[in-house]
């Protein structure tokens, strides 16, 4: 999905100067009932005559060949990225999960766990899968997690990088001779509302490839074994999230004509109710075994987007499952203490309170609480916090500073 | 950001006569008795096609081609001058060394901009360096000097594009509206290579290529394209 | 080679208004320079310098490769890099004490793209004659390539007052290490209200 973005991107970036604002959009878009839904049972057996097959390669003379020499470029970067998570623990479970899911193309499909905020996954032509821990940390069990990385096997096998791409080059090949007869006839502005269409349409074919991938997303978790249920659980968190933010990103002219969150929620919640599975799992706890040990570090990385709104929802979604969970309850605080909206620090107090008292909480949560003891001018009750900071990490890399705060005169 | 960088490049490029633009700190190659060791590393190359609306389509088998080719012209380029190819291998079964490895082609990469910003880019120039090409990556390359028996590393980036039939069709019509601000970019190549001695680090010779011309997917094309990036090579 | 997110990122951080007419580099002398009406520093070497807003920068061999940074008295709701991404960098508060000017730090390199960043021994320190701090860090950026470095600041008269050297692990960060820590160790007040 990012790999289509950044195509059109760069496709609107060639077309005219309309560059679409920086901030991504976190959705997957995809909804609607029309396409047909696939026979799960046929998957990688010889279903559609355009599948990519296991094990294959395309030819090097091909436009396909071309991508996937592209592609293969990129993973090599991938592989020495900053963002790559090179935890092997973490790599073997969710290649494993690949593995259980797209069954004979197991091999073909290489995940990367990158250390990127916000929820999103993302697949190459060549089968190099990206999932960003932002996406980890939004999942609530493995049945969740098992939905999108289908959705992602379905954009591989389905071939929707490539037909994505021939799409644009026939549709652009089209506008660059448009542009050149309007611009003899100087209507730039018109220029403007066709190059605009052309993109819009693009992105139509996009949203197809997507609603594709959500039915074969869907039918793979649930021949997993997994509970189909989970996948408008995901969508309702992300409407949740997203209508909850106040600074909701501008969209531009063709995501306005995208679905909505809320209408592909509807539309994979139908779908799942229809899909009959023997055994409907969600993996919760092997799930949350993996992932809470790690989750602290993503979720700095969310609060460092400053999206205070969606974090407080996100947190208390995560709540909802470990209300006694210290590390969650240190964090909504300390989404109050950096957003610092009036009320906030009562709220940061309350949360560093409950964090102090739920179980294994960050020994930062009482730094936390010390700071934000500081700023209402509760001194001896900060340097009490500090002094219990100092005893649960006595090699803090901070000692030397919180002892000189302690002996600060007020 | 990105497209801050893009309208760099862009201005960059515009600026730019279509030429090759090389910068050599030494007069010769200072090698051993038999002659100098050249690690080449790999070849960072793509070859397309440009899509009669402007879309760069990657071709594959134009690449493993032209990659043969550029390694050849090298090699014969660099006979010339007494020079061996020395072909550069990534530590298979030694992933700390590996990582290594890593670090510094990106470190290579790294100074490779900062000589593409600050020693091409007039506005960018840094008055300490004065004209001079005077970057070094220094010490750590000693970890490929021993490794290879090499004294110098040679680097290369290229793009090449190659206009499609439609891609010229809709160049010809819109030629003579270019006074109307119409212009389409057709095919073209652009290259930097540079080549460090790996006993000091320093970047000895440095090449930024950009022009609308060559042809990779021909023997003699290759070895033109190779001649032109390596102008300036030391002797 | 020319990755254009690393070059954005690279000349982000150097706070390049790149198309308008921007300040070039200049020579430092290695006579005494003042920052900021506020405080004096000896440049030891010749650095190549260019400044905007309220920040200066300081390269021998460009800022990706090293650099060293002066944050020149940053008010209340100013941002630690200027640029079209201001308004998600988070806001500096003269509230704010040592523990969280270094997470602000961490925040702003964090919003910016910077990845694994870490930061430690935080400890307290002399700045131009009165109290202050100073912590390492290290980081890379998306291209994977390690970086790191150090910082020495103060809040004064409501003021952020920082002067960070970094560069890469590799080489550049070493190369004139021993340059920056001179500078540093020069920071002295100069007449006046703030340090």
């Amino acid at each position: 999905m990012t790999r289509a973005r950044a195509l059109l991107f760069a496709l609107a970036l060639a077309l005219a100067a309309c560059a679409p604002p920086a901030e991504p959009p976190i959705v997957l878009d995809l909804s609607g009932a029309t396409a047909p839904l696939i026979d799960p049972y046929r998957f990688g057996e010889g279903g559609a005559t355009t599948d990519q097959r296991p094990g294959a390669r395309p030819a090097q003379e091909t436009d396909e060949g071309g991508l996937w020499m592209r592609m293969d470029r990129v993973e090599q970067d991938l592989r020495t990225s900053g963002n790559l998570v090179r935890d092997p623990e973490l790599n073997t479970y969710v290649q494993g999960l690949v593995c259980a899911l797209a069954g004979p193309y197991c091999s073909d499909i290489r995940s990367y766990v990158m250390r990127l905020p916000a929820f999103n996954a993302s697949m190459a032509p060549n089968g190099v899968m990206q999932v960003w821990t932002g996406l980890l940390v939004r999942c609530r069990d493995e049945a969740q997690l098992a939905a999108v990385i289908g959705h992602e096997i379905g954009h591989y096998v389905r071939r929707h990088s490539m037909q994505l791409w021939r799409d644009a080059r026939d549709k652009t090949d089209f506008l660059v001779f448009f542009q050149i007869a309007i611009a003899a006839a100087r209507v730039p502005f018109v220029t403007d509302v066709v190059t605009y269409g052309v993109i819009g349409s693009i992105y139509a074919f996009g949203r197809d490839a997507e609603r594709e991938a959500d039915r074969i997303g869907l039918a793979l978790m649930a021949r997993a074994g997994y509970d189909p249920a989970a996948v408008p659980a995901i969508w309702r968190q992300v409407v949740r999230e997203d209508e909850a933010d106040r600074y909701r990103a501008f969209r531009t002219i063709y995501f306005a004509t995208h679905p909505t969150p809320r209408e592909r929620l509807e539309t994979l919640d139908l779908l799942a109710r229809g899909t009959r599975t023997e055994r409907r799992e969600s993996g919760a706890e092997r799930y949350r075994a993996i992932m809470k040990p790690r989750r602290l570090d993503w979720l700095r990385d969310e609060l460092a987007l400053r999206r205070f709104d969606r974090m407080e929802i996100l947190l208390a979604t995560l709540v909802e499952d470990e209300p006694a969970a210290g590390d969650l309850r240190y964090m909504q605080g300390e989404v109050y203490r950096l957003r610092g909206d009036p009320g906030d620090e009562a709220k940061a107090l309350d949360a560093f309170r409950a964090a102090a008292a739920a179980e294994a909480p960050p020994a930062e949560t009482h730094r936390s609480l010390g700071l934000v003891l500081r700023r209402t001018g509760e001194r001896a009750a900060a340097d009490a916090a500090f002094a219990d900071y100092l005893r649960l990490k006595p090699a803090a890399e901070d000692r030397a500073m919180i002892e000189a705060l302690i002996g600060e005169a007020p | 950001m990105i497209t801050r960088a893009l309208a760099l490049i862009l201005v960059g490029l515009a600026l730019a006569a279509c030429r090759s633009d090389p910068y050599a700190t030494i007069e010769s190659l200072v090698g051993r008795e038999a002659g100098p060791r050249v690690l080449l590393m790999p070849i960072d190359l793509e070859l397309s096609e440009v899509a009669a609306g402007g879309l760069v389509e990657p071709k594959a088998a134009w690449t493993d081609t032209a990659r043969t080719l550029m390694t050849a012209a090298l090699a014969e380029l660099l006979a010339e001058r007494r020079a061996t190819l020395v072909p550069y291998s990534a530590p298979a079964d030694d992933p700390g060394r590996a990582a290594l490895h890593d670090q510094l082609i990106k470190l290579h990469d790294t100074v490779g901009e900062a000589i593409l910003v600050h020693h091409y880019e007039p506005s960018f120039r840094l008055p300490g360096k004065g004209e001079r090409l005077d970057w070094s990556l220094g010490p750590p390359v000693a970890l490929l000097h021993h490794e290879f028996d090499a004294d110098y590393a040679l680097s290369i980036f290229f793009r090449d594009s190659y206009k499609s039939a439609g891609r010229t069709a809709a160049m010809a019509v819109a030629a003579p509206l270019s006074f109307l601000g119409v212009g389409l970019s057709g095919g073209a190549q652009v290259g930097v290579a540079s080549l460090v001695d790996l006993r000091t680090g320093a970047v000895v010779w440095f090449n930024r290529l950009i022009r609308n011309q060559g042809e990779l997917r021909s023997a003699d094309g290759a070895r033109e394209s190779v001649a032109t990036l390596l102008e300036g090579f030391p002797p | 080679m020319t990755r254009l997110g690393r070059l954005a990122l690279a000349l982000g951080f150097a706070a390049t208004p790149l198309l308008a007419a921007c300040d070039r580099y200049t020579l430092t002398e290695t006579a005494p320079v003042t920052m900021a009406d506020a405080y004096v520093v000896d440049p030891r070497i010749a650095w190549n310098r260019r400044s905007q807003g309220r920040t200066e920068i300081w390269t021998v061999d460009g800022p990706m490769l090293q650099e060293l940074r002066f944050v020149n008295g940053l008010e209340d709701g100013e941002v630690l890099f200027g640029g079209t991404d201001a308004k998600k960098l988070p806001p500096f508060s003269p509230r704010m004490t040592a523990i969280e000017v270094v997470e602000f730090f961490a925040l702003s390199f964090t919003r910016a793209g910077v990845t694994n960043f870490e930061h430690r021994a935080l400890r307290p320190t002399a700045f131009a004659g009165r109290g202050g701090f100073r912590f390492e860090f290290a980081y890379s950026l998306e291209d994977g390539l390690a970086r790191e470095g150090f910082a020495v600041g103060a809040v004064r008269d409501s003021r952020l007052y920082l002067v960070v050297y970094s560069g890469t692990q590799l080489h550049f960060f070493a190369k004139h290490k021993a340059d920056a820590e001179a500078v540093v160790a020069s920071i002295r007040p100069r007449g006046g209200p703030a340090p």
